[in-house]
C-alpha cells in the first residue's frame, strides 16, 4: 500500500477530514524535526501513550498538537514515558505531563539516582545555563509536588508499565531497559557533569552515552511494536542491545520498529533485525543534527535500506541557511562560518492498522516526512 | 583660586582650536611655561567679568597691548574631544559551545538582533581572541557580533567581535542551595 503524503501546517485540524480510529485499530505516529523526537501511540479503545516530547515551530509539544487535531482529549492519555533526559527527547515534556492529568508518568530508572537529582537542583535555578532536559525535569518536579497523590514511576527492564485485558484485544506496554548495569554506567556519566566548588559555571551539554534509555515493547493483540529509544550497542556485554536481547522476553516479532538513536551505527545490532523483528518491518526514523553530527547520514541510510525496504524518516537531516544582509553575509563568508537553522521543520510518519492485521499498516506522511 | 570657575562660555569659543602662538597665549592667561605641548586650552573667568576675548583676538594681540581684561588661572584641562572608534553592530548572537574540535568548535546560537529560531554554526578557534581561547569548552557562553567599526578617519571596516563570558565559579553556598533543591527532586522521583 503506497503511503499518503499530507502537507503539514501546525496547528491543523484533521478531525473532520479523517475517519476516526476504531477501538481495535492501533496507530503509531513518530514526530521529528531535525533534532528531537516524540511518539503518540493508540493502545486501542481510545487509550493513548505518549513517548518523549519535541516541540513544533510554535513551541507546542508535537504530540499534543496532533491529538488535538484529530479530536482526542488529553484525558485519554494513560501513559507518558520519558525514555531519557537528553534535550532532543524532552522538549515540552513538562507541558505534556501537566496537560494529561490522568496519565501515569514513567521515567528511566537511571534518573532515580542522586547524581541526576543534584543536576536538576544545580541547574534548575540558572536559566542562562540550563539545558532544556534539566529544566523540563525541574518543572516536572514542581508539577508533581503540587499534585499530591500523583507519583511518577521508574522504568527498569522487564517492568510492565501498562496493560489492559478487557475489552480486547489485550494491550501491554513493557520496558525492556535500562538494566542495573546501565543505571550504574549512567550514574558514573552523570557524576562527571556535576561541578565542584570553585569550578567555573557553564551550560550543561549532555554528551554521555545513552545507557539509560527506556526501550519499549508494545503488544496489541497480535500486533507488536519495538520502540528503540536511544539505546546504543556497547562493547560491554552487560549493557546495550546485545544484553537486552539476551534477557528480554519479547511478546513476538515486531512489525514496527522505531529505529534507535536516529539510525546511528552505534545503536545498530544486526541480531535485533533477525530476532526481534518480522521480515520487512516498518522502520521509523527521526533524524538528529547537532554540531558536526548528522544522523542518519548517507551510510546509515544505505544500511537501513539493506535491512528493510520500508524505512520512513520524519524529516531530512539536512539544514537550511538563513539569509542575512549583504555585509553580514560577506563577513560570514570571510570567516568561513555558515549559521544554519538548528532544527529543520517538523515532520510526522503515521502508521495505522487493525490489531489483528499486523501486515497491513497504512502509512501517512506529514510535512517533510519521506520514505527512503 | 577663589573665584567661581566658569569655563563653559569660554570653552565654547576656544575649545579644540589649535593654539598657533602658545607662548603668547600662555603669558596672556598666566599659564606659565606650557611650551609647545599646549595645543588646546580652556580658562575660567569670573562670572561678572566682561566676555572673554575670542581666540583670534588673543592670538593676534601684541604683548604690550593686551586687552585689559582680568583672567584667572585656568580651572579645567578638559580631555580633548577626540572622536573614538565606534562599533555599530549589524548582527548579534549569544552562543553556547556544544562541541570542540582541534581547530574549530560548534555552537548553538540565539539571534539577539531579530527573533528567530535557534541556529548552529562551526567557528574557527582563530576567530576567538587569544585570551578567551582557554574558555572554549562545551557549555561555555559567548557573545558574537558582526558590524562596522567606525574610525575617526571615517573608515568603516566590517569586523567580527567574538567574546566569551567569564562566568563566575560555583560557590559553596550555591552548591548547598542546589543540594536542598535536589532533595525536592529526590522526594518526587525517589531513589538513592
Amino acid at each position: 500500500m503506497l503511503p499518503v503524503s499530507v502537507p503539514l501546517t501546525w496547528p491543523r485540524s484533521l478531525a473532520e477530514t479523517e475517519p476516526p480510529l476504531s477501538a481495535t485499530e492501533v496507530e503509531v505516529s513518530l514526530f521529528g524535526p531535525g533534532r528531537g523526537e516524540a511518539i503518540a501511540l493508540h493502545l486501542g479503545h481510545g487509550d493513548w501513550m505518549l513517548v518523549d516530547s519535541c516541540v513544533d515551530s510554535q513551541r507546542r509539544p508535537a504530540a499534543l498538537a496532533y491529538l488535538e487535531s484529530i479530536g482526542v482529549g488529553f484525558e485519554r492519555v494513560v501513559l507518558v514515558v520519558a525514555t531519557h533526559w537528553h534535550d532532543d527527547h524532552i522538549g515540552g515534556l513538562a507541558e505534556v505531563v501537566r496537560a494529561c492529568p490522568r496519565a501515569d508518568f514513567v521515567y528511566s530508572g537511571a534518573l532515580r539516582t542522586r547524581e541526576f537529582h543534584a543536576l536538576v537542583g544545580l541547574y534548575s535555578e540558572r536559566s542562562h545555563m540550563e539545558s532544556s532536559g534539566v529544566a523540563e525535569f525541574a518543572e516536572i518536579t514542581r508539577i508533581f509536588k503540587a499534585q499530591k497523590g500523583r507519583t511518577p514511576r521508574p522504568a527498569m527492564e522487564s517492568r510492565r508499565l501498562w496493560f489492559r485485558e478487557e475489552p480486547g484485544p489485550p494491550s501491554v506496554v513493557e520496558a525492556l531497559s535500562p538494566c542495573d548495569a546501565e543505571v550504574l554506567r549512567s550514574q558514573e556519566a552523570l557524576a562527571e557533569l556535576l561541578p565542584k566548588e570553585n569550578s567555573r559555571k557553564r551550560a550543561v551539554v549532555a554528551s554521555e552515552p545513552n545507557h539509560a534509555s527506556v526501550v519499549l515493547s508494545v503488544a496489541f493483540g497480535e500486533t507488536c511494536l519495538l520502540l528503540g529509544a536511544d539505546l546504543e550497542e556497547t562493547s560491554n556485554a552487560a549493557t546495550g542491545w546485545s544484553a537486552l536481547l539476551e534477557r528480554a522476553k519479547l511478546p513476538g516479532p515486531s512489525s514496527v520498529y522505531k529505529v534507535p538513536h536516529h539510525g546511528s551505527p552505534n545503536a545498530e545490532q544486526p541480531r535485533v533485525w533477525k530476532e526481534a523483528l518480522c521480515e520487512h518491518p516498518w522502520a521509523l526514523v527521526a533524524p538528529f543534527v547537532w554540531g558536526g553530527v548528522k544522523r542518519p547520514d548517507e551510510a546509515d541510510q544505505e544500511r537501513l535500506r539493506e535491512r528493510t525496504d520500508r524505512v520512513y524518516l520524519t524529516a531530512t537531516p539536512d539544514r537550511s541557511v538563513r539569509q542575512r544582509s549583504l555585509p553580514v553575509e560577506k563577513t560570514l563568508a570571510e570567516m568561513q562560518a555558515r549559521p544554519v537553522y538548528a532544527d529543520p521543520p517538523m515532520g510526522q510518519v503515521r502508521l495505522r492498522c487493525e490489531a489483528e492485521n499486523k501486515d497491513e499498516w497504512r502509512v501517512t506522511l506529514f510535512g517533510p516526512a519521506f520514505r527512503l | 583660586m577663589n573665584e567661581k570657575a566658569h569655563p563653559v562660555e569660554f570653552l565654547e569659543e576656544v575649545d579644540a582650536r589649535p593654539i598657533e602662538q602658545p607662548d603668547l597665549l600662555a603669558r596672556y592667561v598666566n599659564f606659565g611655561e606650557s611650551g609647545p605641548k599646549l595645543r588646546y586650552m580652556v580658562a575660567a573667568v569670573k562670572p561678572d567679568l566682561p566676555r572673554a576675548p575670542l581666540f583670534s583676538d588673543v592670538a593676534s594681540a601684541v604683548p604690550g597691548e593686551l586687552p585689559r581684561r582680568q583672567f584667572i588661572e585656568p580651572a579645567v584641562w578638559p580631555t580633548p574631544r577626540v572622536q573614538k572608534e565606534t562599533f555599530i553592530p549589524l548582527q548579534r548572537w549569544e552562543g553556547t559551545v556544544i562541541e570542540c574540535q582541534e581547530e574549530t568548535f560548534f555552537a548553538r546560537l540565539t539571534d539577539l538582533t531579530t527573533d528567530g529560531p535557534a541556529e548552529e554554526v562551526e567557528l574557527l578557534l582563530d576567530d576567538v581572541p587569544e585570551e578567551d581561547r582557554p574558555l572554549v569548552e562545551p557549555g561555555a557562553v559567548f557573545y558574537w557580533a558582526i558590524g562596522h567599526l567606525v574610525k575617526p578617519s571615517g573608515e568603516r571596516p566590517r569586523i567580527s567581535n567574538l567574546r566569551f563570558r567569564r562566568l563566575p565559579v560555583w560557590s559553596a553556598s550555591e552548591l548547598d542551595a542546589a543540594r536542598e533543591r535536589a532533595a525536592d527532586v529526590a522526594e518526587v522521583f525517589g531513589g538513592n
